[in-house]
């Protein structure tokens, strides 16, 4: 079942109000019970998978709680075991080709070229929030209680699918449900929700419409610089928009029932930095990878700066791979690690020789140029349809620049309009934030917000998502 | 008052603004108000009874193609020996806009075309004529109709008289009702030839049987979803589609939300006034074809060319009229190449090019919201254009080829 989907949010209508009725202890085994049938709803085959990781780390995770020598057995053990399911079901196209040669080396040729085994949706996330809780099982930062709790950590519905990835620590107390009702939290809820599918049906869609067509061609090589450059942009609006409109319904919904989830995206284009953006793209996962790949591995190096920059390429290389056994996922991970080390490089001679730099307008203006030009540029790769496209669209962008335009009109100005929209989108924030703390001030006025403004908000907001409903989209994060 | 019931009436105040928002098509309305800021001319400046006959012509203007071919075939098909004549363009040939001066429509009115079909059927009863004109033509299209009707012998025209037009172009794709024709096997083979013949708009042929087989895939796993058999995993043969399903059949009971594509319309035509207003970019800004697009239609062109050859279809290529008053090119080297590419065009095909790009003066050309049309003609100009063409282009001694 679609977050932007009728039936989804009909069944809100009747899930929200009678969650928040339910006894507060009743309140966590009915979030289960929903969000197994919201898995379900896509295949209950499914369901065998997530039961199944949870089932083998719990088990694992008490043994290693115990501690003993084989703690450490245990740990690597299940760490595989997590591992495994994401490899098997997320890279069939990288390991199948190896077991086959392997066959037909004894002599059993394979019926299959290639495997088409179903992969389970969202296994990419609750893999990494599997491997997060035994890390954190292991590091004594929790502790294995139920395996309710386990599997509710898993299968929470707003995030089961494409995240937030979070951490046990910071969801599992919430399912202790300590307010009757949350008011507050869940007017914000609403906001989030309405903002998601207005996010994903007036701008992700409708640039997809246009980026899928410009990609489409395979005269792509014929485009000209600026075409190019568009449709980089473009795409890069779009998994924007798309994705965050995402986390911002699975945060908006998760709010509705007063689980606070955290944050995914943070203006990400308004980054000043390489480094900066990646603390405003994909938060969760930078966060995982950050505290779980990153900084262990250089602990050991104690920041010397080769090992330093080489795991950073590695580290996003993996970031690359995570969303998929494709050369273009991982092109755009080493970019990106490139684009670290590059920054991670300055930063050292700044720090070294050139301190009155740091707080220079026209550094400040370089990186900020820098890592808009370069994010855009990396999801070229990204989202090409193969290495040719790849290479003769970056050639059009940097190296042998032509004018003129050749797609139709409307596509310039959509993409135009969605920058406009990112350009604005903190200002649009703040104003909202003031004027929701302005409006709260005294009793008419909070009547004013709560029965009349929010709903002619949220009018306006369904109104659009109304007319531009279409029927068979996803979200992009589903396939990763 | 308890939060749950304050939670309660702001739902209800939202649901009760959203039916009123519904009803109310708020973009229409500033649409409207644009329009009366901008000085429009009034609403039936812009013809809407114009003749119609399903047997002379594509009725729907792209909209339902497959339905008004399935029409002609059985139509043409009834009478084998007729000689058949096929128009070809965009909707220049369907519409007409008046010029300013001209007087309100009391009764049915004809375009060139119908006037020329009305004409040549006066002189020469044995004939047949189509209008297979759609809005936003692009000549890939015009290559995928073409192919689809010499396909068929109930279809098979003898003669096409093709509008080859600057803005046409700068049009691409195969809109997605052309391509229920994909239906048919024998045509769907003759279109995977051409995407994979590694011409400039096999992408564009490649594209639209990707889009056909994506529609047919989703089709099939719906029917199969909604009796309950989820097969193999496909977003479409899901139990939560089937439940999507079975609520938006509920919900399209309801007329208002049956309308809210009309929304999406509105929605449409305002920031297109936008652009039209405030950016001041219309369709008929000028501009350079160029890069894929311009090779794309150049060689579906030509293979239109080389079609109508193959199968004995006499082609007639004539020049659209251009409203004076509106520059499509660029630049004069677009206007020159422009002109070179249609001139060697009509020359690989053995004929003249019928040139009628300065045939309408521009006090016969429609208005386009506040600024003069490129595309669409007044009442004067369609009779015009019918008497040149019908003076030019000897269509009456169009013999039966096939």
């Amino acid at each position: 079942m679609q977050f932007n989907s009728y039936s989804y949010l009909l069944l809100l209508l009747i899930v929200v109000p009678v969650c928040w009725a339910l006894p507060i202890k009743a309140r966590r085994w009915y979030v289960l019970a929903i969000s197994i049938l919201f898995y379900a709803s896509w295949s209950p085959v499914f369901l065998l998978a997530p039961l199944a990781l949870c089932v083998g780390v719990f088990l694992a995770a008490i043994r290693i709680a115990a501690g003993g020598r084989r703690e450490r057995i245990w740990f690597l053990g299940a760490l595989t075991y997590a591992l495994g399911f994401l490899v098997f079901f997320r890279y069939q196209a990288l390991w199948w080709p190896v077991v086959a040669a392997l066959l037909r080396g004894f002599g059993h040729a394979p019926a299959r070229t290639a495997l088409q085994i179903a992969v389970p949706l969202g296994i990419s996330f609750y893999s990494f929030e599997a491997i997060s809780y035994l890390i954190d099982i292991r590091q004594r930062r929790v502790q294995p209680t139920r395996f309710s709790d386990l599997f509710l950590f898993v299968m929470f519905w707003p995030h089961l699918i494409a995240g937030p990835i979070v951490r046990f620590r910071e969801l599992v107390p919430q399912f202790a449900f300590k307010k009757q009702f949350d008011m507050a939290m869940m007017m914000r809820g609403m906001d989030r929700l309405i903002l998601g599918i207005v996010q994903k049906n007036l701008l992700a869609d409708p640039l997809g419409s246009w980026v899928d067509d410009g990609f489409a061609t395979q005269l792509a090589q014929a485009n000209t610089s600026v075409d190019n450059w568009f449709l980089a942009i473009g795409f890069g609006l779009q998994i924007y928009f798309d994705f965050a409109s995402y986390s911002n319904m699975a945060i908006g919904v998760a709010q509705l029932i007063g689980i606070q989830l955290p944050e995914n995206f943070r203006f990400p284009y308004h980054a000043s930095t390489p480094a900066d953006f990646w603390q405003r793209w994909h938060m969760t996962l930078s966060r995982w990878i950050r505290d779980y790949l990153f900084f262990p591995i250089n602990v050991r190096f104690q920041g010397a700066p080769i090992p330093l920059y080489l795991s950073l390429l590695g580290v996003m290389a993996l970031v690359g791979l995570w969303h998929g056994a494709g050369y273009g996922f991982v092109l755009w991970g080493v970019l990106h690690g490139c684009y670290l080390v590059f920054y991670r490089i300055y930063e050292g001679l700044q720090k070294k020789h050139w301190s009155t730099l740091e707080h220079s307008r026209i550094t400040g203006g370089f990186w900020k140029v820098f890592t808009l030009v370069a994010v855009m540029a990396a999801w070229v790769p990204f989202r090409a349809t193969g290495y040719d496209q790849a290479t003769a669209m970056l050639r059009s962008m940097f190296a042998r620049f032509t004018f003129g335009i050749t797609q139709p009109l409307n596509f310039y100005l959509v993409v135009l309009l969605a920058c406009i929209f990112t350009a604005i989108e903190p200002f649009l924030d703040s104003v909202f934030t003031r004027w929701d703390a302005w409006a709260g001030q005294t009793a008419t006025r909070t009547n004013l917000r709560m029965y009349l403004l929010r709903p002619a908000i949220y009018a306006f907001g369904l109104l659009l998502f109304l007319a531009f409903d279409e029927r068979n989209t996803q979200f992009i994060y589903f396939q990763f | 008052m308890p939060k749950p019931v304050q939670a309660a009436i702001t739902l209800g105040c939202t649901v009760v603004l959203l039916l009123l928002l519904l009803m109310a098509r708020p973009f229409l309305v500033a649409s409207e108000a644009l329009d009366a800021l901008f000085g429009v001319p009034p609403k039936w400046t812009q013809v809407e009874d114009v003749y119609k006959n399903s047997y002379t012509q594509e009725v729907t203007r792209g909209d339902d193609p497959v339905g008004s071919l399935q029409v002609l075939a059985g139509f043409w098909g009834s009478r084998p020996n007729d000689t058949r004549v096929l128009f070809v363009g965009n909707s220049q040939m369907h519409v007409i806009s008046l010029a300013r001066g001209e007087a309100r429509p009391t009764g049915i009115e004809k375009t060139y075309v119908d006037q020329i079909a009305d004409r040549l059927t006066m002189d020469s009863p044995q004939i047949r004529t189509y209008r297979f004109s759609t809005s936003g033509m692009s000549y890939p299209e015009v290559l995928w109709e073409l192919l689809y009707m010499t396909g068929k012998p109930e279809l098979h025209p003898d003669a096409m008289v093709l509008q080859l037009n600057y803005q046409a172009f700068w049009t691409g794709g195969i809109r997605e009702s052309l391509l229920g024709l994909l239906d048919d096997e024998a045509f769907r083979r003759r279109i995977e030839t051409a995407a994979s013949a590694n011409k400039a708009y096999s992408a564009e042929f490649q594209d639209a049987l990707h889009r056909y087989e994506d529609s047919k895939s989703t089709r099939v796993a719906a029917r199969t979803a909604n009796n309950g058999v989820a097969a193999t995993f496909s977003a479409s043969a899901t139990p939560g589609y089937a439940i999507e399903t079975a609520v938006r059949s509920v919900l399209d009971r309801s007329v208002l939300f049956r309308g809210r594509r009309d929304h999406k319309n509105d929605i449409a035509d305002f920031l297109y006034r936008c652009r039209l207003y405030f950016l001041r970019l219309k369709p008929s800004t000028a501009r350079s074809v160029t890069g894929a697009r311009l090779f794309i239609s150049r060689a579906a062109v030509e293979d239109v060319v080389k079609l109508a050859h193959e199968e004995k279809v006499q082609l007639f290529l004539f020049s659209a009229p251009v409203n004076p008053l509106v520059s499509l090119y660029r630049t004069p080297d677009d206007r020159a190449s422009y002109q070179e590419f249609v001139a060697k065009v009509a020359a690989e095909n053995g004929g003249p090019l019928y040139d009628f790009e300065d045939t309408i003066t521009a006090d016969h050309w429609g208005n386009l919201l506040n600024g003069p049309d490129p595309l669409h003609m007044g009442r004067a100009a369609h009779a015009l254009m019918a008497q040149e063409m019908y003076a030019k282009i000897p269509l009456n001694q169009i013999k039966g080829t096939r």
